[in-house]
């Protein structure tokens, strides 16, 4: 039978011996300088084959031998029916051919993950939390945004019922039962905005009330938000997020020192994909709302534009949308006008400037 | 020919080496029925080849290769991704094997023996923590704080069970490593040392940094021997003395450069009076991140290269000590020219980037040896589990090795 040569060493001290192998009729014998010594082959161990590194032997009284691969490896390859997927994983890493075949498989599953599995995973673990979580969730969110930022509403109480009573029929006409309320704050820091907090809390900021120019515009973005609320997407973010993250800390695991620098910035994009998805999402809601009541979606575009003008006075705004199209949490306000497939010649009056 | 005699009733008996096998722990008398031990380890029947007391210095040699560790890397990344992470201990089995079992002394190689399945127990406890500190952290902030702080609590338990995990497998010619402190001290050095730095303002960090050396160095041991540590808190405050000079001189040079160019060269181009103050500010704030972001760097690589080297140099192994020759220059080029590399090719070039800092670094390490290796004795082994190791691993628990 096969016999090759190999490296001795027994597990006791650091001593090495160049030794001969030899395996026939299910026992290994190792033979070198004035010893000999027989083992079962089922009882040894082959180290599963690794880049060119040699192969080891792991004897059952803890010597070892390293040998460079051979047919000897081979036959008791076929004897030691273990790790035979450790060598089918040997053949996919030593050729370069299937390491590119393995690359392309990688960034189209982690694209596909990250394009539609987590979202679906997301939604149908979604379904699964009871609401009362999102109610708790919303009402610390609120606890929190009180004190932080948000400042008691200086609007006149007639003009916040007429208010409540145009989001109370918005909720009457979509037909959903959750505990929805609207809330009014001041707030300087963040100006014109609404905010949807998890479990049904819709919060216009005073600013966001005076800047709007009629009552329909207002519609349009109650039921954007309302949107929101419906689709649960404050949680969803939180899963969504939660799955992203996993998975780029799983891919970038191993790199060097600079994990945390490297690992954030695809993160970060992720997350901002994510936000402008569910703003997509929120619109469409909101779109369809108003051509239901028949509401011209201008309303809903000029808002839109007026809180960019709003929030962008003196930036150059072109600049901006380029530089950040990545990392926005909202898709850029030209992108969802066009998607609004306003009649061409209003759209063109309406994102006009 | 070894004559083996059993101390109870003294009788003895001519017997040929390959009688008795050699992992044999115990032989019983045929006599008295008596079990004893064999006598101390039988004498290697090859002569040494090197004199007692002949010294030779043995480069650390290392023989990874890009193109075969790409293939290693990608395709484990896949299998991992494939399988949501689980297949994660064995990739990092394959990847550490295949660096350390490149890397050989004296023509003999490293070798990581870590069992995938132990590393996987760990796994699923860390990962399961993982999950859930980031839902408590992201639906309830406050419930989360009590978590981070038996985080903090068991964080010096973390590092000696992760070391203690990786001697345990690391092995160099069927020896060994082993990591054997007192819990004790674990928690002196890692838990209240760094307060220490705190409440001194971070004039105590580098005999705090020092500490921690040495606790993680003084208890590492290779079979049964311990190696030594012998570098002073001394050369600790001395390198950082370096530093400060350092950083300050090229403050200097810094801060005249820019006033070089806001006096001479900015009013020239007339490119100021095209921004308006806000862009000024921005663009002040931009070369200020720029200019803390690459003294950032460079003070951390001088730190790891003088310390290393620092470090080595005052390690000893039962005689044999360790001659450590990286250079802050080749560090900070290999490390910026890989941090280029790596964000150009969107992470391609991490395996080429990690066999070249791997070889970088094992290649500028040597083991001055006072005769033969060959004498090391094995210690007793103990299983040790990987939670340790898994958590560290998953938290990103920093050793500074």
């Amino acid at each position: 039978m096969s016999d090759c040569q190999a490296t001795y060493y027994d597990g006791h001290t650091t001593l090495s011996r160049q030794v001969n192998l030899s395996a026939d009729n299910g026992w290994l014998t190792i033979s070198g300088h004035a010893f000999e010594q027989r083992y079962p082959v089922i009882q040894l161990r082959l180290s599963p084959p690794l880049g060119n590194l040699q192969r080891t032997l792991y004897l059952p009284d803890g010597g070892r031998c390293d040998l460079v691969d051979n047919p000897l490896c081979c036959q008791l390859e076929q004897c030691l029916t273990k790790r035979r997927f450790m060598c089918f994983v040997h053949r996919w890493e030593s050729s370069l051919k299937r390491a590119v075949i393995a690359l392309l498989l990688t960034v189209a599953v982690v694209w596909a993950f990250i394009a539609f599995g987590i979202p679906v995973l997301a939604g149908q673990v979604t379904e699964m939390i009871p609401p009362t979580i999102e109610i708790r969730t919303g009402e610390e969110t609120l606890n929190l945004l009180d004190h932080a930022m948000l400042r008691p509403s200086e609007l006149g109480e007639t003009r916040q019922t007429e208010l409540r009573q145009m989001f109370s029929t918005i909720l009457r006409d979509l037909g959903d039962d959750r505990p929805y309320q609207l809330l009014f704050r001041h707030s300087p820091t963040i100006g014109a905005n609404a905010l949807a907090l998890p479990g049904g809390t819709v919060i216009l900021t005073d600013e966001l009330v005076t800047l709007a120019k009629s009552d329909e515009e207002l519609i349009a973005v109650m039921a954007h938000e309302i949107g929101h609320i419906k689709h649960r997407h404050a949680l969803r973010m939180v899963i969504q997020n939660t799955s992203a993250g996993f998975l780029v800390a799983a891919l970038t695991g191993d790199l060097l020192s600079t994990t945390s620098l490297s690992a954030a910035l695809p993160t970060m994009l992720v997350e901002s994909k994510y936000s402008r998805d569910m703003e997509r999402q929120a619109d469409q809601y909101a779109v369809h709302y108003l051509t239901q009541k028949h509401i011209p979606l201008t309303h809903f575009a000029a808002i839109l534009n007026r809180l960019t003008r709003y929030h962008t006075e003196g930036a150059d705004k072109d600049r901006v949308d380029q530089w950040n199209q990545y990392l926005r949490t909202h898709p850029t306000t030209t992108e969802r006008i066009q998607a609004l497939h306003l009649p061409r010649r209003t759209s063109e009056l309406t994102t006009g400037n | 020919m070894p004559i083996i005699s059993c101390p109870e009733c003294a009788y003895s008996k001519d017997t040929s080496p390959s009688i008795i096998p050699l992992g044999c722990y115990s032989i019983t008398c045929p006599v008295c029925g008596h079990k004893f031990p064999p006598q101390p380890p039988k004498t290697p029947p090859d002569t040494p080849r090197f004199s007692h007391n002949e010294v030779r210095e043995i480069p650390f040699s290392f023989h990874g290769k890009s193109g075969e560790y790409f293939g290693i890397w990608i395709v484990n990344t896949l299998l991992k991704v494939l399988t949501l992470g689980f297949y994660s201990p064995w990739a990092k089995v394959r990847k550490r094997r295949y660096l350390y079992g490149s890397t050989r002394l004296e023509d003999h190689p490293f070798d990581y023996v870590a069992d995938p399945w132990v590393l996987f127990r760990g796994f699923l406890i860390g990962i399961t923590l993982f999950v859930g500190y980031t839902l408590l952290n992201q639906f309830n902030p406050l419930l989360a704080l009590p978590f981070t702080l038996v985080f903090f609590i068991a964080m010096p338990w973390l590092i000696v069970r992760s070391r203690m995990f990786n001697n345990r497998n690391t092995s160099h010619r069927n020896l060994r490593f082993s990591f054997a402190p007192e819990y004790r001290e674990s928690y002196l050095t890692f838990g209240l040392l760094p307060i220490l730095t705190t409440a001194t303002l971070g004039l105590a960090a580098p005999y705090v940094m020092y500490r921690q050396k040495r606790f993680l160095m003084e208890n590492n041991r290779f079979g049964q021997t311990p190696f030594v540590f012998e570098a002073t808190v001394g050369d600790y405050y001395q390198i950082f003395l370096r530093l400060i000079g350092l950083s300050l001189l090229m403050m200097m040079i810094v801060a005249a450069l820019i006033y070089a160019a806001v006096i001479y060269v900015v009013p020239a181009t007339g490119f100021f009076s095209t921004l308006t103050g806000e862009g000024r500010s921005q663009m002040f704030a931009l070369a200020f991140m720029l200019i803390f972001f690459l003294f950032s760097i460079a003070s951390s690589l001088y730190l790891y290269v003088r310390l290393s080297n620092l470090n080595w140099n005052a390690t000893h192994l039962d005689g044999h000590y360790f001659n450590s020759t990286l250079s802050v220059r080749s560090m900070a080029w290999i490390f910026l020219s890989n941090l280029a590399a790596i964000s150009l090719s969107a992470g391609l070039l991490i395996p080429w980037a990690t066999i070249r800092l791997t070889r970088y670094r094992i290649e500028n390490l040597s083991l001055v040896a006072q005769g033969s290796l060959d004498h090391f004795l094995a210690g007793q082994d103990e299983e040790v589990n990987a939670i340790g190791e898994e958590i560290g691993d998953i938290f990103d628990v920093e050793i500074g090795l």
